[in-house]
């Protein structure tokens, strides 16, 4: 039991670090959100490439680094930092979690994933459809889950899939792209099964829980932006004749953000080792990971843009950025309502429409 | 980074588990599952006594003074396990979580050896004099003061003045008192850091009643009670700095301990929503799931805290954990109202409460003692955010 970060993480983290300021500065990162893409290719290719992070998660027998959980949430940590955007979530994290959860299956597809050749994503279809599928518009593989069936179709180029309508669905955070997917020729997808049963909810709930850990170290890390950019401005813009930082008022509210955010990295990595280690209740330390750090990032967005003042409600300001970034994490991969529930469900509460 | 405990550690708890499950099943039934500060006072003292024979009153201190030198990990599970049993609230926590931990760090020998081995025994009870009439969150302007002067056995230190909030100090052997012993200094100058034996005429405890009915806080006056010259522990008119170094044992280990507690509350007030039907009410199910995360979160943060504790510069959590947890535990008194609903208000014709109410009264306590919220903001946000600071009158 030790609950700080070794030396090699301290290595990915502050590497990670150096990557993030680099490449996301507020113009690059406005330049991505407003490419049809949605991310730098150049980006992307130092990521997948130079830097190995499709790599992380994937075994070392399928060529990966077989690093855990702990190592993926330093990594979003520091993308989120700067709002860097990256098809990593849907294919480093989700995609391989679920991959490797269904054993040495699809070892030559997590291969090509490690080495940053392929772009994937999951679709979780109900009736035939999924509406707000990450980055599935610039997918090379998707992975379809319809209840107990997993397909793995091939994109004939990306985003683009034979028996499949892929259409782009433009959300108010435009650093995040999304796509709305139908199934048209349910035969054609059905020789693309590759697995079936319980395995399948079990691999599928893996990438979510894994996902959700690292979608709540990627807020953690934009809510610290949040904080760090309020504090500088709060001590240099002067009113009344004092840096506005010096009153109460304002310095108890950053204060506040400071508690939020201490917390919620202190829940994105403890959820990172239980699952990392396998231990109880995992599922609803990914579930809480999650939420509150989306939680702490909605409250330190919205702050951000109170204590800027004015200049906090301009598109000029990245603030807006932030805050935008904060509502499509409280609604992705599970709204935070309904994960709370799965925590209810998870600690000892009786289940809804029990009688006592 | 690592949560999980290695086969030597799982051993280490079931050994803590198997005595503490033998003695308060056996010899000490009667305290187990006490919460309250002041009941049965006299019985938790031989509770102390008897974790020191044992050799489990002061785990984390040296073996020299009868600690174990146990380390954090063993600490962890000790804390846990302590709490899982239900033992009694600790009636030796101020000496062995503070005034212990300070003379450790800032005591002479002699310091050491005439103290450590009486607490880590369980034999003698501490107390806490620092707040005062008109120094609260403004510690620095104690009023108390203490001079040197000529007494039967040598030179002593005689004390005149009156601290108030002091927890315990009705059961307390010794108390550990910030004064000042510098005429004419103000604020942090000035100040020495007194042990002063609570069995004398000069000192007199009156309690205060509290909102809970119980008084677990007292006011102590000093008039002419005095202490041996070489009870100052640092130089005198150093004494701020030492009084400084005992809050921050205040985020010590003791904290786990405290969670596990915390832990027992929830889990009575999921007990409670199952068997009146509040179970079923969404609202309610999202307040209990909120605030179990809110206990998972302290955990880890209280892991990050004491793994990183020595490495010198305050980490985030050492700055945060406060007003976390405080705040969070005033939140779980009001669901635990919220699910208990109007049965909760029923209180005996004494005005004895149960063990959920209480605590929602007590916890009105949490945000203010130890550093209120507001003065912890302020420390947040000029020392950890490095913010300009408020003009000081």
């Amino acid at each position: 039991m030790q609950f700080e970060f070794t030396e090699e993480q301290t290595m990915i983290s502050s590497m990670l670090e150096e990557f993030s300021q680099t490449q996301g500065t507020s113009e690059r990162v406005r330049q991505a959100m407003e490419s049809e893409l949605g991310y730098l290719p150049e980006v992307w290719q130092s990521m997948a490439g130079e830097l190995g992070l499709c790599g992380l998660l994937v075994p070392e027998a399928a060529g990966g680094q077989g690093l855990t959980m702990v190592e993926m949430a330093l990594v979003f940590e520091q993308l989120g930092k700067t709002l860097l955007p990256s098809p990593m979530l849907a294919t480093a994290v989700q995609s391989v979690a679920l991959l490797t959860a269904l054993g040495d299956q699809q070892t030559d597809l997590l291969t090509t994933i490690a080495r940053g050749e392929v772009r994937t994503t999951v679709a979780v279809c109900q009736n035939g459809r999924a509406e707000y599928v990450l980055d599935v518009c610039s997918a090379d593989v998707l992975l379809l889950v319809d209840s107990d069936r997993l397909f793995l179709v091939r994109a004939d180029q990306p985003g683009v899939f034979s028996g499949l309508d892929v259409t782009p669905v433009h959300i108010m955070d435009q650093t995040r792209r999304m796509g709305q997917v139908v199934v048209k020729d349910e035969a054609l997808i059905s020789t693309c099964k590759i697995a079936e049963g319980d395995e399948v909810l079990k691999a599928v709930d893996v990438g979510l829980d894994m996902a959700r850990i690292a979608l709540g170290a990627e807020a953690v890390g934009a809510a610290q932006t949040c904080l760090s950019r309020t504090v500088e401005y709060a001590s240099e813009r002067v009113q009344f004749g004092r840096e506005i930082g010096s009153f109460q008022a304002v310095k108890h509210q950053c204060a506040d953000m400071m508690v939020a955010i201490e917390a919620a990295i202190s829940a994105v990595f403890f959820a990172a080792c239980a699952v990392s280690e396998d231990l109880a209740q995992s599922r609803s330390m990914a579930a809480l990971a999650k939420v509150h750090a989306s939680e702490t990032l909605s409250f330190c967005s919205a702050r951000m843009i109170q204590l800027h003042g004015g200049i906090g409600f301009t598109w000029e300001h990245d603030a807006h950025l932030y805050f935008k970034r904060a509502r499509s994490t409280a609604t992705m991969l599970g709204l935070n309502f309904d994960l709370d529930e799965v925590i209810a469900a998870d600690i000892g509460l009786n289940p809804m429409g029990a009688t006592t | 980074m690592k949560l999980s405990f290695t086969v030597e550690q799982e051993a280490f708890r079931a050994e803590v588990a198997a005595w503490l499950d033998e003695q308060l099943s056996g010899p000490f039934a009667d305290i187990r599952g006490i919460t309250s500060q002041t009941a049965a006072a006299q019985r938790r003292q031989d509770w102390e006594k008897a974790l020191g024979v044992a050799g489990w009153c002061a785990i984390g201190w040296p073996k020299q003074y009868g600690g174990r030198d146990a380390d954090l990990a063993q600490q962890v599970i000790f804390a846990e396990e302590y709490a899982r049993a239900r033992a009694p609230g600790r009636l030796g926590h101020m000496g062995v979580e503070l005034a212990g931990p300070t003379i450790l760090h800032f005591g002479s020998e002699a310091q050491k050896e005439r103290f450590l081995p009486k607490m880590s025994a369980g034999e003698e009870m501490w107390c806490q004099g620092y707040s005062e009439p008109g120094a609260g969150s403004d510690l620095s302007n104690v009023r108390t003061r203490a001079s040197l002067e000529d007494g039967p056995n040598g030179k002593q230190w005689v004390i005149e003045g009156q601290k108030t909030w002091t927890s315990l100090a009705q059961f307390a052997d010794w108390c550990f008192v910030i004064c000042r012993t510098v005429p004419g200094t103000q604020g942090r100058d000035g100040l020495s850091y007194l042990l002063v034996p609570m069995d004398q005429s000069g000192v007199e405890i009156r309690p205060i009643r509290q909102i809970t009915g119980e008084g677990d806080f007292n006011e102590v006056f000093f008039d002419g009670a005095v202490t041996a010259e070489e009870n100052v522990v640092g130089e005198p008119g150093e004494g701020w700095q030492v009084a400084m170094g005992t809050l921050s044992f205040e985020r010590g280990v003791s904290t786990l301990a405290q969670q596990m507690n915390f832990s027992n509350e929830l889990t009575a007030i999921v007990d409670s929503a199952n068997s009146n039907g509040q179970a079923q009410n969404p609202m309610i199910r999202q307040r209990i799931a909120k605030s179990w995360r809110g206990l998972q979160t302290m955990r880890a943060s209280a892991l990050r805290m004491l793994s990183g504790a020595g490495t010198g510069a305050l980490s985030g959590p050492q700055y945060t954990y406060k007003i976390f947890w405080a705040t969070w535990h005033r939140e779980l008194g009001e669901l635990a109202m919220d699910v208990l609903g109007q049965a909760g208000e029923v209180v005996s014709s004494d005005y004895d409460l149960p063990d959920l109410p209480r605590m929602f009264l007590f916890s009105r306590a949490d945000t203010i003692y130890a550093g209120t919220n507001q003065i912890q903001r302020n420390l947040i946000a000029e020392r950890a955010l490095g913010m300009p600071k408020e003009p000081r009158g």
